[in-house]
C-alpha cells in the first residue's frame, strides 16, 4: 500500500467535435480514488459521468473526442492520456476492469461463457489448456453462479439477466484488477437481483482489495455501497464528500435537490362506493411455443394466468412485478391489443369478443402511456400531429377545434402550447413523457394504462411526472392501471396493488395492506430488496 | 411544404456530397434536354414561313400541297426541290441536328457507316442514320423506360412488402413462398418466348419486366414493416384506435421509404442495363427504334467503324456512372450512421 492514491483525475475536460460544433461534455473534473475505496459518481443522464469513466479507460471515440491540454489521468503513477495504445491495451482488462450497464449487449451472443472469460485470461496471462479451463471455472465460482460447470458451455441468451451480469463481473475481475469501473451495473436488473449483484461486488472488492469507481443514478445504491460520493451535473463536478457527510449535510443546492427527489406523496383519497370501471375475469394470455404447420399448437407459454382484476372509477391499480412477470402483457391484453381468453368488462360492457372495428369507438375511453418516451413518439411527426392523431380518428371536428384541444392538453401537462409545431427530438425525456400523456388525455379517456411511465426518466423528472399524474387524476377523475417495478412509484399513486410473478397474481389488495404487511413470501422479498 | 428536420439534415448531407450533387444536376440537365429531343434532332424544321404564313412542321403534319408541292403526301423537308420552293418565298428554321433517329440520309459522302463529320457529329450507322440523333433518342427512351419500371416496381414492391410485413403470419408465409417460386422463373427465356409470339413494344416490355422486377424491393420493405409494427409509437397508434391502413401509411411507411429510396437509383441502373442487353440481343424494342443496345450491336458488327461502339459506350457509361454516383449520395444521406460525419 502506498500513500499516493491509485487513480488521480486532474482537471479532466472532454470535448466532442472540432471547430464551431465542438461541445464540451465534461469540464474540469478532478477526483482521486484510493486503493480499496469506492467512489460513487452520481448524476442524471447526460451529466457526463459515463464519459468521465470512459476517459479513464480511453474508450471514447478519439479523435472525434479530445481532452484539453491541462487534463490528466494518473493511474498508479502512470499518466494514462499520454500512454501508447499497446501500453493501454495492457492495462485494460488487466489492471483496470470494467462492467457495463447492459449485460445482454456487452457480451458477445455467439460465444460461450467459457470462451469469453478465457479470452480475457489468455490476453493477459500465460495460462493455457486445462489450467485455463480451471481458471475460468474458478472465476465463475467466485461470482457465485449456480451450477458453474454447466454454465461454461452456455451462451449469453441462455442465462438470466442477473447471471449475465455475474459473467460480466467474472470477466472484469478475471485478472484481479486494481481498479474496477462499474458503469450502472444494476440499472438493467430487477430489484431482487440488483441487491444480490451489489452485495457480490462489495464482497469481491473486499476480497481482492480493489478500488471501485461506481457510476450510478440510483441513490439507494450509493447509500449502501459507497465510501465517497461525487455529484456531477452538466459535465461539472458540483460536490464531493464522504458518503455519510454528503447524505447528512449536502452542501450544493443541486445535491440537495437530487437527495430530495424521491417519489413521494400519497394517492388521492378514493371514493369507497365508486362503480367498477374495468373488470377482468380469468384473463389468460398464452403464446404458442411452436408453430406446427397443420395442427393447432400444443405447447404454450402462459404469460398471464387467470388474472382477476377489478378497478373502481377514479382509482389507481398498481401492478408490481419483475421483468418477465407478465405485467405489460396483462395491460396489452386488457387493451385488446393482444389476444387473450377470459372476460374483460369495461363500464358493464363486455369487450372481449368485439371485433377491432366495433372496438374502435371504445378506444378513446382507454388510453396507454408507454415506458420509453423516445420510442413511443413518431420522430417524423410534430407534437401537434402526434397529439391530434387520436382526435382525427375519434372526433370528426374541424382543424381549429383539434388545435384548440391540443393546446389545452399541452397546458394540462404543463408544456408551452407554442412548442406544438416542434418535433419530438427537440424535447427532453420528461417533456416527451408529458407529450405522451397529453396524447392520451386529449381524448378525455376514463382509463389510462401507464406502462412503467417513469422508468426511463431521471429521478427528479420522475417526481414531476408522478405529481402530474396525481394532479390529473384529481382534476379529471381518471382511473389508472399503473405498471411498475419501482415500489416507490407504486406507493405514491396506487389505491390497490397487485403483485405478479411468472404470469400469476401472487397477492392483491389495498395498497397500504400489501405494501406494509405483505402476506406472501415473494412480496416480502420484493419489499426487502428495495434499496431505500 | 416544410421538410421535417430529419429530411432537412439528409438533404444537407446529400448536398455536401459534391460528386453526387453535381451528378444529379448533370443528369437532370441531360434528361430534360433529351425530353425535348424533337427540338434538338429532327428531320423536320422547327418553324418555317411560307407565303406569309407560319408553319410548325415539327409538331403538325403538313402535306406537300400545303407548301406548294404537287403530292398529297407528307412533306419531305430534305427534298431539295421543296426546300427551294419554300425558301423562294419564306425561310426555314432547322433544329441543331437536322436528322431524326429514323432518318435515312441519302446524300452521304461515302458508303454508310460514315465517320464523324461536321454534318454528322458522331458519324452515321450502317443504315445511314445519324448516330448523335439516335443517341439522344436512345438516352430518352432508356431513362423513361427505367423510370417507369422503377416506379412501377417500387409501388408494387412496397405494397406487397407492406402487407406481408404488417400482417405477418399466414399472409407473410404464403407471400414469401410465392415470391420464392416467382423469382426463380427464368425471365430471359420467358422474354425470348414472348418475343416470338408478339412483337414487343415499349409497353409490352415494360409490363413483362415489371412482372419480375417488383420482387426486389419486397424483402427490404417487409423487414421494415416487421420491425415497424412492434415500435412503441405504432402500438400507441393502435391503442388510439387508428386504422391499419393509416398506421401503415403514416407511421411505418416513412421508415420503409428510407430503404426504398436507397434502392431506387440502383434499380434504375439495373433497368437501363436490362433494356440495353435485351436490345443488344434483339429481343427488345421493335426494329428501327432508337435504342442504345442496338447501337452496341451495330458497333460489334462494324468493328471497322469504331465511332459506333465508342458512342454507345460513352453514353451508357456516362449515364450509369451518374446514376451510381447519385445512388451512393442518396444512400449515404439516408444512412443514420453516417449523418454525424456529414
Amino acid at each position: 500500500m502506498t500513500d499516493s492514491p491509485l487513480l488521480q483525475v486532474q482537471h479532466l475536460s472532454v470535448n466532442f467535435g472540432r471547430g464551431a460544433q465542438s461541445q464540451t461534455v465534461v469540464r474540469d473534473v478532478s477526483f482521486t480514488l484510493a486503493q480499496g475505496e469506492t467512489l460513487a459518481l452520481v448524476g442524471e443522464s447526460g451529466s457526463g459521468k459515463s464519459v468521465t469513466a470512459h476517459s479513464v479507460m480511453r474508450l471514447l471515440p478519439y479523435p472525434h473526442a479530445w481532452h484539453s491540454p491541462e487534463s490528466d489521468i494518473v493511474f498508479a503513477g502512470q499518466s494514462l492520456l499520454g500512454l501508447s495504445d499497446t501500453a493501454m491495451n495492457h492495462l485494460r482488462g488487466n489492471r483496470i476492469g470494467m462492467i457495463f450497464q447492459e449485460p445482454m449487449t456487452a457480451l458477445n451472443p455467439l460465444h460461450t461463457v467459457e470462451k469469453q472469460i478465457a479470452e480475457v485470461l489468455r490476453l493477459h496471462t500465460d495460462i493455457r489448456g486445462d489450467a485455463l479451463r480451471r481458471a475460468v471455472l474458478e472465476q465463475l465460482e467466485r461470482v457465485k453462479i449456480p451450477d458453474p460447470v454447466s454454465k461454461l458451455k452456455a451462451y449469453p441468451h441462455q442465462l438470466s439477466g442477473g447471471q449475465r451480469q455475474r459473467v460480466m463481473i467474472a470477466m472484469a475481475l478475471a485478472n484481479k484488477p486494481e481498479l474496477l469501473i462499474a458503469d450502472e451495473p444494476t440499472t438493467a436488473l430487477d430489484v431482487t437481483v440488483q441487491r444480490q449483484i451489489m452485495e457480490l461486488l462489495r464482497d469481491l472488492q473486499r476480497e481482492l482489495g480493489m478500488a471501485m469507481l461506481l457510476i450510478t443514478h440510483d441513490l439507494g445504491v450509493v447509500r449502501h455501497f459507497s465510501d465517497r460520493v461525487a455529484v456531477m451535473r452538466r459535465g461539472e463536478l458540483v460536490e464531493q464528500n464522504s458518503r455519510v457527510a454528503l447524505f447528512a449535510s449536502p452542501q450544493h443546492e443541486y445535491t440537495r435537490h437530487l437527495l430530495d427527489s424521491e417519489p413521494r406523496g400519497e394517492p388521492l383519497p378514493a371514493q369507497t362506493d365508486a362503480p367498477l370501471l374495468l373488470q377482468a375475469r380469468q384473463l389468460t394470455v398464452r403464446f404458442p411455443l411452436e408453430k406446427p404447420l397443420f395442427r393447432a399448437p400444443s405447447k404454450f407459454l402462459t404469460a398471464v394466468d387467470n388474472a382477476e382484476i377489478a378497478l373502481p372509477k377514479g382509482t389507481t391499480l398498481g401492478v408490481v412485478g419483475e421483468s418477465g412477470s407478465g405485467k405489460s402483457t396483462l395491460a396489452m391484453a386488457l387493451l385488446r391489443l393482444l389476444g387473450s381468453s377470459g372476460d374483460i368488462i369495461l363500464n358493464n360492457q363486455p369487450i372481449q369478443n368485439l371485433s377491432q372495428r366495433e372496438l374502435r369507438p371504445l378506444r378513446s375511453r382507454m388510453q396507454v402511456v408507454f415506458q420509453d418516451p423516445f420510442a413511443s413518439l413518431s420522430p417524423r411527426m410534430t407534437v401537434q400531429q402526434i397529439i391530434a392523431e387520436g382526435l382525427e380518428v375519434h372526433t370528426k371536428q374541424t382543424l381549429a377545434a383539434n388545435e384548440a384541444a391540443v393546446i389545452k392538453a399541452l397546458q394540462d401537462v404543463g408544456l408551452d402550447p407554442e412548442t406544438r409545431h416542434r418535433y419530438p427530438h427537440e424535447f427532453s425525456g420528461g417533456q416527451r413523457q408529458r407529450i405522451a400523456i397529453a396524447r392520451a388525455l386529449v381524448l378525455e379517456p376514463e382509463l389510462i394504462f401507464l406502462d412503467e411511465p417513469t422508468s426511463a426518466l431521471d429521478r427528479a423528472v420522475q417526481v414531476q411526472v408522478i405529481d402530474l399524474l396525481r394532479d390529473l387524476q384529481a382534476r379529471y377523475q381518471f382511473s389508472y392501471v399503473l405498471i411498475s417495478h419501482d415500489l416507490k412509484v407504486i406507493r405514491a399513486l396506487s389505491h390497490h396493488v397487485l403483485v405478479m410473478r411468472n404470469g400469476k397474481i401472487v397477492e392483491s389488495g389495498p395498497a397500504e395492506k400489501i405494501l406494509n404487511e405483505p402476506q406472501q413470501g415473494y412480496t416480502q422479498e420484493l419489499l426487502a430488496a428495495t434499496l431505500g | 411544404m416544410k421538410l421535417s428536420p430529419i429530411n432537412q439534415r439528409r438533404l444537407a448531407t446529400f448536398r455536401s456530397n459534391r460528386r453526387a450533387w453535381w451528378s444529379l444536376w448533370i443528369f437532370m440537365v441531360i434528361f430534360l434536354l433529351s425530353l425535348g429531343a424533337e427540338m434538338i434532332a429532327n428531320d423536320r424544321p422547327l418553324l418555317l414561313r411560307y407565303q406569309g404564313e407560319l408553319f410548325f412542321p415539327a409538331f403538325i403534319d403538313y402535306t406537300e400541297t400545303d407548301l406548294g408541292g404537287d403530292f398529297e403526301t407528307s412533306a419531305d423537308y430534305h427534298d431539295p426541290w421543296l426546300r427551294e420552293q419554300i425558301e423562294s418565298d419564306g425561310w426555314i428554321l432547322w433544329p441543331p441536328v437536322p436528322y431524326s433517329y429514323r432518318t435515312h440520309i441519302n446524300n452521304l459522302p461515302g458508303p454508310a457507316p460514315t465517320p464523324p463529320s461536321r454534318d454528322n457529329w458522331l458519324g452515321t450507322d450502317d443504315q445511314a442514320r445519324d448516330v448523335f440523333a439516335r443517341v439522344i433518342y436512345g438516352f430518352r427512351i432508356s431513362v423513361l423506360f427505367a423510370l417507369c419500371l422503377t416506379i412501377g416496381s417500387a409501388v408494387l414492391g412496397v405494397l406487397v412488402g407492406a402487407l406481408q410485413g404488417y400482417y405477418g403470419g399466414k399472409v407473410d408465409l404464403l407471400g414469401q413462398r410465392f415470391l420464392e417460386i416467382w423469382s426463380s422463373l427464368p425471365v430471359l427465356f420467358l422474354l425470348i418466348i414472348l418475343a416470338s409470339i408478339i412483337t414487343p413494344n415499349f409497353w409490352w416490355l415494360l409490363g413483362i419486366m415489371l412482372l419480375f422486377s417488383w420482387t426486389s424491393l419486397v424483402d427490404v420493405v417487409r423487414a421494415e414493416f416487421l420491425r415497424g409494427r412492434n415500435l412503441e409509437y405504432v402500438r400507441a397508434a393502435r391503442a388510439l384506435g387508428v386504422s391499419n391502413s393509416r398506421i401503415m401509411l403514416r407511421h411505418i411507411l416513412p421508415n420503409a421509404m428510407v430503404a426504398t429510396l436507397t434502392f431506387m437509383p440502383f434499380l434504375l441502373t439495373g433497368a437501363i442495363s436490362t433494356l440495353t442487353s435485351l436490345d443488344f440481343l434483339g429481343f427488345g424494342l421493335p426494329p428501327g427504334s432508337a435504342s442504345l443496345g442496338e447501337l452496341v450491336a451495330q458497333g460489334k458488327n462494324n468493328l471497322h467503324a469504331p465511332w459506333l461502339a465508342l458512342s454507345a459506350f460513352g453514353v451508357l457509361s456516362l449515364m450509369l456512372t451518374l446514376l451510381v454516383f447519385i445512388g451512393e449520395g442518396v444512400r449515404d444521406a439516408l444512412d443514420p450512421r453516417l449523418v454525424r460525419k456529414g
